[in-house]
């Protein structure tokens, strides 16, 4: 179609929106055209595909606006985040949501013995021909006991033969060597006897002479302790005789001075009567 | 489309806007509650991809407590709301192309939608059928996808999309034939028979 006129009313047409007066104008212009009439029928097929796109349920999400209000909405940063996280608190929910299932319907898996076992609601038991009964493990344990005993009597028997026959030999060494341990005995005790003698009469003699050394000593160092204090009394008698006579010729003096300081006092006297007598 | 009380109260939400631009949290709360379901399917349409239309949904709130002191006529809401609800879309859109590796997904996804989708044993399922058009959807240009959003899943009059869009109501009309007839050929092309329906 080349007319612009004709596209606005057919689109106008198909959507019901002209007047009377336009619609009946427009169908007369169809009935003329059938190549518009034919579009026109095209289009509404058009349209009854996009029918076919019918809206979707759908809830706001309540984390950003909830029923009591709008919550955080004057942070910008929050709001962002909130939208930004979305996807990773759909997943956080996702898996709440699967765990509280799991746990609501005793969902388990377990991996044992090469297979993995999924299951709800019930306890998961393996095939009883892979299980081992208590009589089983008991006859399994107590027959390895017995084969650990038997192991180690088996030991202990040949641990005794072999003790034994060491016994054995050395008693038959211990037979063939009896003399030579008696005479080693026998000489031992007179070597000791001597050794004790000798070593009695070296530590006399040792004292002997060490008590000679010493007397000699000691009478040496009293003779000169005896030499050096007589002499030190010797000094001494020598300095108090130094100091008597020292103090005696004082005394003379003194005897002198005093002597003499009364003739001079008896001359002065004198002297004193002989003016007032004259 | 038939009109449900959640569709008459959506209409009639200048009094929660009211509350919301004065600070009632609680009332933007119910704001929310009211209109998420179709911003979600706007841009759920428009991406054809759940995480996508969530995280571009979320966009559009945010924008919307953000800059909701700025509305001045309150009766314009639900024009003002689709147009922030567009632009994140138009932004999300442009954002995902200019990384390598989504441009690359979008290409292998377009071939598969030509390669796999278009067998017409397979796509006579209604569920197929839906993702069919959802993906024909995805691969128009934005602004004639825009308009076919607006207009055939949100029941926007040509006025009010002119006006949502800042556009004439003529272009508007314009782009959703230019959209239909583009959505036509691409049906054509894959064998897709829309009488059986």
């Amino acid at each position: 179609m080349e007319r612009d006129d004709l596209k606005i009313d057919l689109i106008a047409y198909l959507y019901g929106e002209m007047s009377t007066e336009e619609r009946i104008r427009f169908e007369k212009e169809m009935e003329a055209d059938p190549e518009l009439k034919n579009e026109f029928l095209e289009l509404k097929q058009v349209r009854k595909g996009l029918s076919t796109l019918e809206d979707k349920e759908v809830m706001e999400p309540f984390f950003l606006w909830g029923r009591n209000g709008v919550n955080g909405w004057s942070n910008p940063f929050k709001r962002r985040s909130l939208i930004l996280f979305k996807p990773f608190i759909a997943v956080a929910a996702s898996i709440v949501i699967l765990m509280l299932v799991g746990y609501l319907t005793n969902f388990s898996i377990t991996y044992q013995e090469n297979q993995l076992f999924i299951g709800f609601n019930k306890p998961i038991v393996t095939h009883p021909a892979n299980v081992l009964t208590a009589d089983q493990i008991r006859s399994l344990v107590n027959r390895q006991i017995d084969e650990n005993n038997l192991t180690i009597l088996t030991r202990i028997v040949d641990t005794e033969n072999k003790l034994d026959t060491r016994l054995t030999t050395l008693e038959t060494k211990q037979e063939q060597q009896p003399n030579y341990l008696q005479v080693k005995n026998t000489v031992s005790d007179q070597n000791l006897q001597e050794y004790y003698n000798q070593l009695r009469q070296s530590n006399a003699t040792l004292v002997e002479n060490y008590l000679q050394d010493a007397t000699v000593q000691q009478q040496e160092y009293f003779q000169t302790v005896m030499n050096q204090f007589t002499e030190y009394l010797q000094d001494q008698r020598e300095e108090d005789l130094r100091l008597i006579r020292r103090s005696l010729v004082n005394l003379k003096e003194d005897q002198d001075q005093q002597q003499w300081q009364t003739q001079q006092m008896l001359a002065a006297l004198l002297n004193n009567a002989n003016n007032q007598n004259n | 489309m038939s009109e449900t009380l959640r569709d008459i109260a959506i209409n009639h939400s200048e009094s929660l806007v009211e509350k919301s631009q004065k600070g009632d949290n609680h009332a933007f709360g119910k704001l929310v509650g009211l209109w998420f379901k179709r911003i979600y399917n706007v841009t759920f349409k428009y991406f054809g991809n759940h995480d996508l239309a969530m995280e571009v949904t979320q966009r559009t709130f945010i924008a919307v407590y953000d800059h909701l002191g700025s509305l001045k006529d309150i009766r314009s809401f639900k024009y003002w709301i689709y147009k922030i609800a567009i632009n994140q879309c138009h932004e999300e859109d442009r954002r995902q192309k200019r990384k390598n590796w989504f441009s690359i997904f979008l290409h292998d996804e377009a071939n598969k939608i030509e390669e796999t989708h278009f067998n017409p044993e397979k796509d006579y399922q209604q569920k197929e059928l839906e993702e069919v058009m959802n993906n024909l959807l995805k691969l128009l240009p934005e602004e004639q996808k825009t308009v076919i959003i607006m207009k055939e899943y949100e029941g926007l009059k040509f006025r009010e999309i002119a006006e949502t869009l800042g556009i004439s109501e003529n272009t508007a009309k314009s782009r959703l034939y230019y959209g239909l007839n583009g959505l036509k050929k691409m049906i054509d092309k894959s064998g897709l028979n829309l009488d059986r329906l």
